[in-house]
């Protein structure tokens, strides 16, 4: 069992405060295209620990899942949002009438993050590779992630919102679990880039019955 | 090589019906195609009770009792929603003013493609080794449903499928943590690396790690629970099952929600050696019990016949999580043969409802009337599904919700199993109250038009002959299958 470096900890550390930042980017934007980019911005760094992990704890697939990390989620999944909001015409328009105004959205995302860390649970077992996994970003992430998708307004801005919850869940897994079998990550991965696309073309079809993409107007299922 | 042709078989029939070049090509195809499935499920099930449990393609499937009861429940309703699919889409995709004949025949083999997909997905979630491929094939039922939920495009459609995508999602990430969080449970006892299926973790369960897999068990029913329909996290499913085509509303039903609690059912299988059963059962009862509050109370105050029958769902999975955490064998009995005869009764109900619908053209309850005076057999259909879907006896559901009942007061759990009980007489009496308002009284006065399916009253008959069946006599090979199952789960 390779042995937790100093140098690997404060590389890790500084990675997972460049997931929040990240996310703290997407709070802040108000258009469309800043908001995807930052998504983009953050895949990327995710590749990175999947990286730094691979490159101490000696497992070279986790370079594979770094390279498809980049290409589906920094690459692909992006480009095909983008494509999305230039169709739709909605690129650079500003959230109109946001649930949540821009300084409250960063105060409630400071509090998530305090939350995160105060309530991170340890499920440190011995053995592993990092003494204390920065799961308290992956939860901070996740929580975040959620507030986007509660907080947004526009159905593309929520598919992000989720693919933020998603990069949490595998920052975590990556740090915990860096073993994973090859396979189920990728399956992961693929499934993912399958369920944009999927909803990128309900996102379309709901353009199309001359709804807005707006998903205040989804109103109408109550009881 | 059963386990291989059985997950073929609907893979097949959607190829069929992507090329069919005519309509009964890709009715023949999915029709055909899902009653092998039904065949081989048997089969499978057979098989499985002799021999304790198969594998396939390679190591990568994995059939035990409680994964065989899951194929069974996923063989009968797929062939008889296939059955019943025939006569309503035939009536219900009209071409429609300004529509050239392309394109609905486009639409219908949209709808057969995806709905053999559907059913792909939900074969291969029981018949899986691997719980990454297990998490892969649930998040896959969501992604194919998805289409079929918002089939008619309208703006209710299309809000119910975005509800459902978004909350049968963030579900799913959570559900996909918990599997993390599970692989990492074995790291100190498999090592890293190791393959991540039942048949290896199954004998390492006693010495998982308590503390990851206690997490790990919470993340596991937050994430499928969502897609099981437990309350809260239920909240996309009165709007799906509501807004799809009704052959698709007993499928989500009937089936999707099972393979959901199948996945919980697994993962609890899989904890408790370690965990030990307070903490599971607990969990679970508070779920179960908070679902059929919510049931209950949605029940009671429903205008749309449609929804009435998902709370109905709501509160069926709601008695299946209580059977489970009142656990013994009794318990676990009562639960497996809840699942099944839930599915097979609430399909009953579905096909009944796209029946009215087709007749009435709307879903509201106060503007249905006469039923059975209108369709002698529809609505018979209709009333005796509803007297065996509120747990009135002598039908299977009565018998399942007995054996709970009495798990539950045996188990010392008398409060919860009252409170069970409870919730049962006020759904009865809200649900019967809306099924005999639309069942009796004068017929409305302006008739629409008459609308037959002579073979979805086939397929409905088959379920009713199991519905009474089930609740009279247990056939010897049923219950060595349901008591293999609850002894999977440790009964």
């Amino acid at each position: 069992m390779p042995v937790a470096s100093p140098v690997a900890t404060q590389l890790l550390q500084l990675l997972g405060f460049f997931l929040l930042l990240t996310a703290f980017a997407m709070i802040a934007s108000r258009h469309l295209d800043q908001y995807i980019r930052a998504y983009a911005v953050q895949s990327i760094a995710l590749a990175f620990i999947a990286m730094v992990i691979g490159y101490f704890t000696g497992r070279v697939e986790l370079y594979a899942v770094a390279f498809f990390t980049i290409l589906f989620k920094a690459v692909m999944i992006p480009s095909i949002l983008l494509g999305l909001t230039r169709q739709l015409r909605v690129h650079l328009r500003r959230e109109e009438r946001p649930y949540v105004n821009l300084p409250t959205a960063l105060l409630i995302g400071v509090v998530l993050v305090f939350v995160a860390f105060f309530t991170s649970p340890s499920v440190v077992a011995p053995g592993t590779f990092l003494d204390e996994p920065p799961i308290a970003v992956s939860v901070a992430l996740v929580l975040i992630g959620l507030f986007l998708l509660s907080a947004r307004r526009r159905a593309v801005a929520q598919v992000v919102g989720l693919l933020t919850i998603e990069n949490g869940l595998f920052s975590g897994a990556i740090a915990i679990a860096y073993g994973m079998p090859l396979i189920v990550e990728f399956g992961i991965l693929f499934d993912i880039l399958v369920a944009v696309l999927v909803m990128s073309v309900l996102v379309t079809l709901i353009q199309q019955e001359g709804l807005t993409v707006d998903t205040a107007d989804l109103r109408e299922l109550r009881g | 090589m059963l386990l291989d042709t059985l997950l073929l078989l609907p893979l097949l029939g959607a190829l069929i019906s992507f090329f069919g070049r005519r309509a009964w090509w890709c009715e023949a195809a999915t029709l055909v195609a899902s009653s092998l499935t039904l065949v081989l499920s048997g089969l499978v099930a057979h098989a499985v009770t002799s021999y304790g449990h198969l594998s396939g393609a390679g190591g990568w499937l994995y059939v035990d009792a409680l994964s065989a009861l899951t194929i069974l429940v996923v063989g009968f309703v797929g062939a008889t929603a296939a059955l019943y699919s025939i006569g309503y889409i035939r009536a219900d995709i009209r071409p429609e003013p300004g529509d050239s004949e392309e394109q609905t025949r486009t639409r219908f083999r949209r709808y057969y493609v995806l709905f053999n997909l559907f059913l792909f997905s939900m074969l291969v979630v029981p018949a899986s080794n691997s719980l990454g491929i297990l998490w892969i094939a649930i998040e896959a039922t969501t992604l194919v449903s998805l289409f079929l939920v918002s089939f008619y495009g309208t703006r209710e459609a299309l809000e119910a499928a975005w509800k459902y995508v978004i909350v049968g999602s963030v579900g799913i990430a959570l559900a996909l943590f918990g599997t993390i969080l599970v692989y990492y449970s074995a790291v100190r006892i498999l090592g890293t690396g190791y393959d991540l299926t039942w048949s290896v973790l199954l004998p390492a369960a006693p010495q998982l790690d308590p503390k990851a897999m206690q997490l790990a068990f919470l993340f596991i029913v937050v994430g499928f629970g969502t897609k099981a329909g437990l309350a809260p996290m239920h909240t996309w499913l009165p709007d799906a099952h509501g807004e799809a085509p009704s052959p698709i509303s007993a499928m989500l039903s009937g089936v999707l929600l099972n393979c959901a609690m199948y996945a919980i059912l697994r993962y609890y299988a899989l904890a408790t050696p370690s965990l030990g059963m307070v903490y599971p059962s607990t969990l679970l009862l508070a779920f179960g019990l908070f679902s059929l509050l919510i049931a209950t109370l949605f029940v009671l105050q429903q205008q749309d016949y449609k929804r009435l029958l998902a709370y109905s769902s709501v509160e069926h999975m709601g008695i299946i999580a209580s059977g489970i955490a009142f656990g013994g064998s009794l318990g676990l009995y009562g639960a497996l043969l809840q699942l099944l005869n839930h599915a097979i009764t609430k399909s009953l109900m579905f096909f009944a409802s796209g029946h009215l619908l087709l007749r009435f053209e709307t879903k509201r309850i106060e503007k249905v009337s006469g039923v059975i005076r209108l369709m002698p057999v529809s609505g018979s259909f209709l009333m005796v599904g509803a007297l065996a879907l509120t747990g009135a006896p002598p039908f299977g559901i009565f018998a399942s919700e007995l054996t709970i009942l009495s798990a539950g007061f045996r188990a010392g759990k008398a409060a919860a199993a009252l409170v069970v009980l409870l919730a049962l007489v006020v759904i009865f009496i809200g649900f019967m109250g809306a099924i005999n308002r639309m069942a009796f009284g004068p017929p409305p006065a302006e008739q629409s038009r008459g609308y037959v399916n002579p073979l979805g009253l086939v397929a409905m008959a088959c379920c009713l002959v199991i519905v009474v069946g089930l609740g009279l006599v247990m056939p010897v090979p049923l219950r060595d299958l349901l008591q293999q199952a609850a002894h999977v789960l440790g009964g």
